[in-house]
């Protein structure tokens, strides 16, 4: 399936951000890795959880993200698709 | 003496050894993933990242809590006390504390006390064993009588899960309940059990558990942290330290949020990573199996020593509840020259002295001589079991037919 850019998860704490790439590695997110949080999202020097957009996948949007974190109860400042 | 041979009743002191897996884990950390955790966000970074959170993850299932988010590391469990204590109490507050606490939570309330927060110490038996009712009576507020003022509710129950000098396991379900229908926090050193024995965090509700990486965990020395339980407002303690946490990095306020919370600076992750590899063997050879074979060990270490004449065991009686630590003391031997013997003839290495809680000492009534403290790790054979008791019985021996 191709791809429409990517989206990010973006956390508090780095603590959370590793939680959620082995949750989203798990539930299947496309492209699910940490990545350094891009400067324009956000001024943290952490890192953020990327995923692949894939239109018509809706498992891999950012809804679904913020689903699998809230259900695992993970902590998240936002997610934002590009 | 077998020539050469070590035999090691120390663990309460540290584990040792530690499971190979330990030593390599760190070593290949060091090789492979050497990054600053959580900081840059290159490969190196993600992978030390990833091990601390591996790390965090087994904690909290070592604990029975299901938010590994609750678990914050620190140096080792006396940090993690200290981080509790002066965290959370405040001058006027009062706390009640069990009596056989280690220094690492009666010198942080020495201190407190001078500040102003109110300390009582609930009486332990002669076993070791905490007097529930008493705890209780003293948690309570009390009405001003002649010129005694109005006594608050304690805010903090401090205790320790299993004594480090007796081994006397205390019921943390009955005192999670009881903190909760008073309305404490229920503060809990866990130095001694924490990797081993059940503690069911989550079902704790209003507990912090303070554990280390070192002993039944496994890890290396410099490992530990604390564990709020589900039912614990984080928000009420305090953190002493502020710093670089790799998060909220556009502000020159701490963070609040958990575990930066409490966790500032470069974690030590060589140490995490061998915490790591420490608690998945615990958990390959089954948590259970070892408490199971270690208490069997401790209480044929009792029992045999109780056999030898003018050997005197102290803590719980055989079938209490204990962890893997025992006491005792031979008559005519200073507990110093008998470790000395024990070491140098025998190989068999254990702690004697005060084990730097000399409150526990009074009440089983060895202050200020001290025991002698075996202690049974997850390498302890029975062989080691019987070389021990043998090593013990021919030094009583030798001093009674001196009589």
């Amino acid at each position: 399936m191709s791809t429409a850019g990517y989206g990010y998860a973006l956390f508090f704490t780095s603590a959370a951000a590793f939680r959620a790439e082995n949750l989203a590695i798990a539930a299947g997110i496309s492209g699910a890795r940490l990545v350094p949080t891009p400067r324009e999202l956000s001024s943290d020097c952490g890192v953020a959880l990327r995923f692949s957009l894939e239109p018509g996948n809706p498992r891999t949007s950012g809804a679904a993200v913020e689903t699998l974190l809230a259900g695992a109860r993970v902590p998240y400042e936002r997610t934002v698709a590009e | 003496m077998d020539g050469g041979r070590i035999v090691y009743l120390d663990n309460a002191a540290t584990s040792w050894p530690k499971p190979a897996a330990v030593g390599q884990a760190m070593s290949e950390f060091l090789r492979d993933s050497g990054g600053n955790p959580g900081r840059s966000g290159h490969r190196l970074s993600i992978a030390a990242g990833r091990t601390i959170a591996q790390a965090r993850d087994a904690v909290a299932a070592a604990l029975g809590l299901s938010d590994p988010l609750r678990v914050a590391f620190a140096s080792n469990a006396t940090a993690a006390l200290n981080t509790a204590l002066f965290g959370f109490l405040k001058p006027g507050d009062r706390v009640v504390a069990d009596g056989i606490a280690h220094n690492a939570v009666a010198r942080p309330l020495t201190e407190l006390a001078r500040r102003g927060v109110g300390v009582d110490w609930a009486r332990t038996d002669q076993t070791g064993r905490l007097d529930l009712d008493h705890l209780e009576s003293l948690s309570r507020s009390a009405p001003s009588s002649g010129a005694t003022k109005v006594r608050p509710p304690a805010r903090m129950i401090i205790v320790t899960h299993g004594s480090n000098v007796s081994g006397a396991l205390a019921p943390l379900p009955e005192l999670a309940a009881m903190a909760g229908r008073l309305g404490a926090v229920l503060l809990v050193d866990a130095a001694q059990t924490a990797g081993i024995e059940e503690l069911g965090l989550d079902a704790l509700g209003c507990a912090v558990v303070a554990f280390t990486g070192h002993k039944a965990m496994l890890g290396p020395g410099g490992t530990g942290g604390l564990a709020f339980g589900p039912g614990v407002d984080i928000e009420a303690f305090s953190s002493f330290i502020r710093g670089g946490t790799g998060s909220s990095s556009d502000r020159e306020d701490h963070p609040l949020f958990m575990p930066d919370r409490f966790e500032a600076g470069t974690a030590n992750a060589p140490g995490l990573a061998g915490l790591l590899a420490g608690l998945l063997w615990v958990e390959e050879r089954g948590r259970d199996a070892i408490r199971r074979a270690e208490r069997e060990a401790t209480e044929r270490l009792a029992e045999g020593i109780r056999a030898i004449p003018g050997a005197r065991v102290y803590g719980p009686g055989p079938g209490e509840p204990r962890c893997a630590v025992m006491s005792f003391a031979l008559s005519d031997w200073s507990v110093s020259d008998l470790a000395l013997e024990l070491d140098e003839r025998y190989g068999l290495l254990c702690r004697v002295g005060l084990h730097c809680a000399p409150r526990a000492h009074r009440s089983l009534g060895t202050f200020p001589d001290g025991t002698a403290r075996l202690a049974p790790g997850p390498f302890t054979t029975p062989d080691d079991v019987e070389y021990a008791l043998g090593a013990i019985g021919e030094l009583a021996e030798e001093r009674g037919k001196r009589r």
